[in-house]
């Protein structure tokens, strides 16, 4: 389920997962557009890349052998299991042992790079007249607000703001970030762990949410997938006609304002802007440049920077308000409700101030954290990437002592690993096991096994093999007999 | 005759598995004790049994210090 | 050094040679060939949007730096490519132009030479480096780096020494470097820079069509997927050097023993560091002398001599 991944790279490999979950025919028709081609492409793993790339302006088809020949001998397995990847989503054809590219794919990824192909596939910029007010900082400052008010909404401090829409809370329910209860809506476990990731794997966790919602209302999912890599691709700060934008997509334009990835002046008006939180998908720098500290100015001013600093050398580096003490006291510089709520999920908090607040890191507090379902790297990831200046020098840049004892406690939790299995016993001749051991072992499903007992565990998809392999063992046996007969 | 048990492995290590051992004379989920760090289980005891082992460890935690 | 990562982030630096004297004589032309090096420059930052491109061109004059480019040109807007790729090809193609023209307005220079027909490489690559230096210096993240040189020209004799410095440098910095020779004869230095920094060696064949083929297949994987993947081998490769007094390149000449500089005839003095030789001592030793010195150029402790080396 995409709302239990932890980091960016895992989430991604969901979304290609949905893709590979797409019919063939669907494949093609979100292929026919540049813009998806270049998201999907962008989407793969490197070597998949490299794969991909290698053949793009190869003509003929090469020999599926040849492909696998290009691997050095101990990464052949990594190759071949990034070929059969490239083929469940439809990018690779096999052909009597040959394999190529799909054609549409192959065309509209060359298009991409050429420029070429349908030509509003990068979006139609709108011309006219536009008002003055939305620069890029306006933009990331409005992004924010909206995006906060969200997760405000979501750990319960929204007080002063007017709850989000209903589509909003659609999604948000849909996904099981969270829940209906006696008093209103309550976070999920799912949803502590979604506030704790980075911000652009809490906007793909949203768009797949939506897409998934777009199939429950029977839209065209090709249409929304389609516009959505288009809009991944969109340059930050320029407006975007609306003229050919079909129904549902102006429908998924205004669901969207509304998470605050875009903007429009006003419901129906002939432009609107993408803002940082959904270019920075394809762009990636924003990953890190523009977290979602809610202290106010800090944050929006750096969050314009992402887009323009793309060709610049350095990134700039992140403004972190935690200090982690090698005692496990924790110090926030911070007065956002947002990000005090997201602390007390593992920090027993002790003091606060204006501005500032303390804590420690105990057992408890962390305990009660893991209990919710999130993990230990988690909170080391979040410690790590809001650390403060002055901690972000160090390498590592935690404690060691502290990052080490976190881990113990999530180990400490875990002593037992269950796995779902069969469980094997009294074969009746030493042949038998042998040969339903060397069986299990060639599909490679055994967990457990004992030579001298005779035993033997296997996985629950490996039982399914296995039961056939008796079964059609067993058939042959009686026609044998009946056949002796 | 070969016999299919349905159920859970156990990997785990064996101090767990020895609270295990002694929480199964109470009532019987083990199906077999395989070896040192692995035991099969009844599935539908599998969370009570989880639950069961973390209280133990936690009742057997002390604090040093207290927090601040 | 620590093994590459498969998120760790790139940076390309392409040298493009723009020699003008050099491409009229090359049947494929300078056009055709830049279409194909911006479609790889495409490909390449396609793959990850954090990989980092630096364009550099050099020809008999000058080298110059085309992307990023100092100052912000305003382009125009074409809706169909992605906004990343526009600016990239519009600033590179701009720049080459700019450059080719600039370099037509000297034909008629009456102190044009041989040498016309070369490219100031090592000013290109140095340039090159220090650009590396320069990101990796200044990005938190580890960054690997490597360098595509597209080479038309003959090698300049005279480059030598420098070349052969940098190369080395870039070696120490662990950067690639990647040569994709258009036509003509094989260069012999870049060769070399390709076989010391374990980049690839590329010869496209006359007509230039499967360039592109060839950079994606080979010059688009980054370090990780170098591990992972076989790479193109070089059979033969021309270790020649060249040498410091008259820049020939030289299959025979004599080494200084003190700062192994090479030259093809005897001098009393070396020019490089000035040290006098020792003639009368020189010429016993030479022959005894000249099978160790082949395999391991090391001076002699005591004696300050000039022997001849033999380059395989």
């Amino acid at each position: 389920m995409a709302t239990q991944m932890g980091s960016e790279e895992e989430f991604k490999s969901t979304i290609a997962e949905y893709l590979e979950s797409l019919p063939a025919q669907f494949c093609r028709r979100v292929f026919s557009n540049p813009a998806a081609c270049l998201a999907i492409f962008r989407l793969l793993s490197t070597v998949g890349k490299h794969l991909v790339m290698s053949m793009l302006y190869l003509d003929s088809a090469i020999k599926l052998q040849d492909v696998y020949q290009w691997a050095k001998p101990d990464h052949q397995p990594l190759v071949r299991s990034k070929v059969h990847q490239l083929r469940k989503l439809q990018i690779l054809t096999e052909e009597r042992g040959n394999v190529s590219l799909s054609p549409v794919f192959r065309e509209q990824l060359r298009n991409a790079l050429t420029g070429g192909g349908d030509f509003s596939s990068f979006g139609i910029p709108f011309t006219g007249a536009v008002s003055g007010r939305v620069s890029k900082k306006w933009l990331a400052s409005y992004a924010n607000d909206r995006w906060e008010a969200i997760l405000h909404f979501m750990v319960g401090h929204s007080a002063d703001a007017e709850p989000p829409s209903e589509s909003v809370r659609g999604i948000l329910r849909m996904s099981r970030l969270m829940e209906d209860s006696a008093e209103g809506m309550k976070i999920t476990n799912s949803g502590f762990q979604f506030l704790l990731q980075d911000p652009s794997s809490q906007v793909w966790t949203v768009l797949l949410q939506y897409l998934r919602l777009a199939e429950m209302q029977e839209m065209d999912v090709v249409e929304v997938l389609n516009f959505m890599f288009q809009l991944v691709s969109l340059q930050l700060g320029r407006p975007y006609s609306t003229e050919a934008l079909t129904r549902n997509q102006q429908k998924m334009l205004a669901e969207l304002c509304s998470f605050g990835l875009l903007y429009q002046d006003s419901v129906g008006a002939p432009q609107f802007y993408p803002t940082h939180l959904i270019t920075s998908l394809s762009s990636g720098s924003a990953s890190h440049s523009a977290p979602l500290s809610t202290s106010g100015s800090a944050a929006t001013g750096r969050s314009a920077i992402p887009a323009a600093s793309k060709g610049e050398l350095a990134k700039p580096s992140d403004q972190g308000f935690i200090i982690l003490e090698t005692n496990c006291r924790v110090y926030a510089y911070t007065q956002s409700a947002l990000q005090i709520a997201i602390l007390n999920l593992f920090v027993h908090l002790v003091n606060r101030f204006p501005n500032f607040i303390t804590g420690a890191l105990t057992r408890d507090s962390v305990r009660r954290a893991l209990s919710r379902g999130i993990t230990a790297d988690q909170i080391i990831t979040f410690l790590t990437t809001h650390a403060h200046p002055q901690m972000q020098g160090r390498t590592p840049v935690l404690p060691i002592t502290v990052t080490d004892q976190i881990r113990l406690w999530e180990q400490e939790r875990n002593r037992l690993r269950p796995t779902a299995a069969y469980f094997y016993k009294d074969f009746g001749q030493k042949a038998e096991y042998e040969r339903m051991f060397k069986y299990a072992q060639d599909i490679g499903v055994i967990l457990w096994a004992s030579n001298e007992k005779r035993q033997l565990v296997v996985t629950r998809q490996g039982h399914a093999k296995i039961a056939e392999l008796v079964k059609s063992q067993r058939a042959a046996a009686a026609a044998a007999a009946a056949a002796a007969k | 005759m070969i016999k299919a048990v349905k159920g859970t492995l156990i990997e785990c290590d064996p101090a767990a598995r020895e609270v295990l051992l002694k929480l199964n004379t109470k009532d019987q989920f083990i199906i077999e004790d395989l070896d040192n760090t692995h035991l099969f289980i009844n599935s539908t005891h599998l969370e009570r049994v989880q639950r069961a082992l973390d209280e133990l460890m936690n009742s057997n935690t002390y604090e040093v210090g207290a927090p601040p | 050094m620590s093994e590459p990562l498969e998120s760790d982030p790139s940076l390309l630096v392409v040298v493009l040679d723009v020699n003008a004297s050099a491409w009229s004589k090359s049947p494929l032309t300078v056009g055709n060939a830049l279409q194909q090096m911006v479609i790889f420059i495409n490909a390449y930052l396609a793959l990850k949007p954090e990989n980092n491109l630096v364009v550099l061109a050099a020809n008999k004059r000058e080298c110059k730096c085309l992307y990023p480019a100092d100052r912000t040109t305003t382009i125009e807007r074409d809706i169909r490519v992605y906004e990343q790729f526009r600016v990239v090809d519009a600033t590179v193609l701009s720049g080459v132009q700019s450059m080719l023209s600039g370099a037509e307005a000297m034909v008629g220079d009456p102190n044009l030479g041989i040498e016309e027909g070369q490219t100031l490489m090592s000013r290109a690559l140095s340039r090159a480096l220090c650009h590396i230096h320069r990101v990796v210096e200044g990005t938190k993240s580890k960054v690997w780096s490597r360098m595509l040189v597209l080479s038309a020209a003959d090698d300049a004799p005279r480059e030598y020494i420098s070349l052969m410095n940098t190369i080395f440098a870039a070696q120490r910095m662990g950067v690639l470097i990647d040569i994709c020779k258009v036509f003509g004869g094989d260069s012999v230095f870049l060769q070399q820079a390709a076989e010391i920094t374990g980049g690839n060696y590329l010869k496209v064949d006359t007509n230039g069509e499967s360039m592109l083929q060839t950079l994606m297949f080979t010059c688009l994987a980054d370090h990780y997927t170098r591990e992972v993947l076989v790479a193109p081998t070089n059979e033969t490769i021309d270790f020649r050097a060249t040498c410091f007094c008259h820049k020939r390149v030289v299959d025979i000449g004599y080494v200084c023993s003190v700062c192994l500089s090479i030259f093809c005839e005897l001098a009393p003095v070396c020019s490089t560091c000035q040290t006098k030789f020792s003639f009368r001592i020189a010429r016993s030793e030479s022959a005894q002398s000249n099978g160790v010195l082949k395999q391991s150029p090391k001076p002699a402790a005591a004696t300050v001599a000039m022997s001849s080396l033999t380059l395989s």
